[in-house]
């Protein structure tokens, strides 16, 4: 299980990314990013909302009051046009650190 | 849901949203987006076969305790680290300003200044005082607050390093010279009319006021502007 630290510094990257796949709302994204870490990423529920707060506050995502099916009212949350490039730019930054790590490790295991 | 279940879950629910009615901190929106999340977790619990009991426990365990949320989302709501700096710089500005241009309406110049001094010499005056007024009450104020930025324990390199290697504040501050420069017209108006008041005439003070005040907001909104505009202050500011 990753620690806090790094579980928060993922928590922007993951929930623009969630994001790009279109419009939803806090409880799905949550279960969205648990299924795609096979459950390893697990935030405080509460926690989330806060940093929707500051994407929507950034510009980099924006929300709107609709009604659920249950006929209940939702806040759903979509990227903006600055945050798809958040989103992009987060992805080239994220890649060259799992590259970078990647390759460290293989050389790692090579000199083991 | 049967409709038995439903409304236990509504009075969990309403029950968990009494907890919000004591905080003034969060606002309604937050309140109703956070019992909808609490009622989806709750529902799913009983869905997976939890007694109400339990579902209603985990869901309070998983979206946590309402002060501290509370206490989150009041944080999530403040201004980017960028305008509260830019405000406080701003009002040190404005107060500066309008001080020195107090004193000039007021008659208590400290120059050598003379209301019967020819136009461009009084022009001329009128642009000195106000890029020095501009340069010294905004980089004065701005150096106050990065400092209380580097008190701040932990960070003080990374800031510093940051500070060192960013155009963003020569940038802002750039604005403000513009909007300083701009005004600047406005302060040779203000001395030749108060060059037909007497002096320590009270005739000036609102033409004052209003240039104290117009110019820091008007250089707010032009940095807010570039703020928005370019991705590397948005970076450096939030």
């Amino acid at each position: 299980m990753p620690p806090k630290e790094l579980v928060a510094a993922s928590s922007r990257p993951l929930i623009l990314a969630v994001l790009c796949r279109g419009e939803t709302y806090g409880y799905a994204l949550l279960g969205q990013v648990r299924e795609m870490s096979h459950g390893d990423i697990t935030w405080s529920d509460g926690m989330l909302y806060p940093v929707l707060r500051r994407l929507e506050r950034d510009g980099l995502v924006t929300s709107r009051w609709g009604v659920s099916d249950e006929g209940r009212r939702r806040r759903y949350y979509q990227l903006s046009r600055r945050g798809r490039e958040a989103a992009e730019e987060e992805r080239e930054q994220w890649t060259v650190v799992d590259r970078t790590l990647r390759r460290a490790w293989h050389l790692a295991d090579r000199t083991a | 849901m049967a409709p038995g279940r439903s409304h236990c879950v509504d009075e969990a629910v309403a029950t968990w949203r009494r907890d919000f009615d004591e905080i003034d901190a969060i606002r309604p929106d937050d309140v109703h987006e956070l019992c909808e999340h609490f009622r989806d977790i709750v529902s799913a619990r009983l869905e997976d076969g939890d007694a109400l009991a339990a579902a209603v426990s985990v869901a309070r365990s998983q979206v946590g305790q309402p002060t501290v949320l509370a206490q989150e989302m009041s944080q999530a709501h403040r201004p980017p680290r960028f305008y509260r700096r830019w405000c406080v710089a701003l009002v040190g500005y404005a107060i500066a300003h309008t001080t020195l241009i107090l004193i000039r309406v007021m008659g208590l110049s400290l120059s050598a200044y003379r209301t019967d001094m020819p136009a461009p010499a009084r022009a001329g005056d009128a642009l000195q005082y106000s890029v020095v007024s501009v340069l010294v009450g905004v980089l004065l104020i701005w150096s106050i607050t990065r400092r209380f930025d580097l008190l701040s324990a932990g960070r003080r390199m990374i800031r510093a390093r940051s500070v060192l290697g960013s155009i963003g504040p020569i940038v802002s501050l750039g604005v403000v010279l513009l909007f300083g420069s701009i005004f600047a017209d406005y302060w040779q108006w203000l001395l030749r009319a108060g060059a037909q008041t007497p002096s320590h005439s009270w005739g000036g003070v609102p033409w004052a006021l209003l240039i104290g005040i117009g110019t820091p907001v008007l250089a707010l909104t032009g940095a807010t502007i570039l703020h928005r505009w370019h991705p590397a202050l948005h970076h450096e500011f939030s």
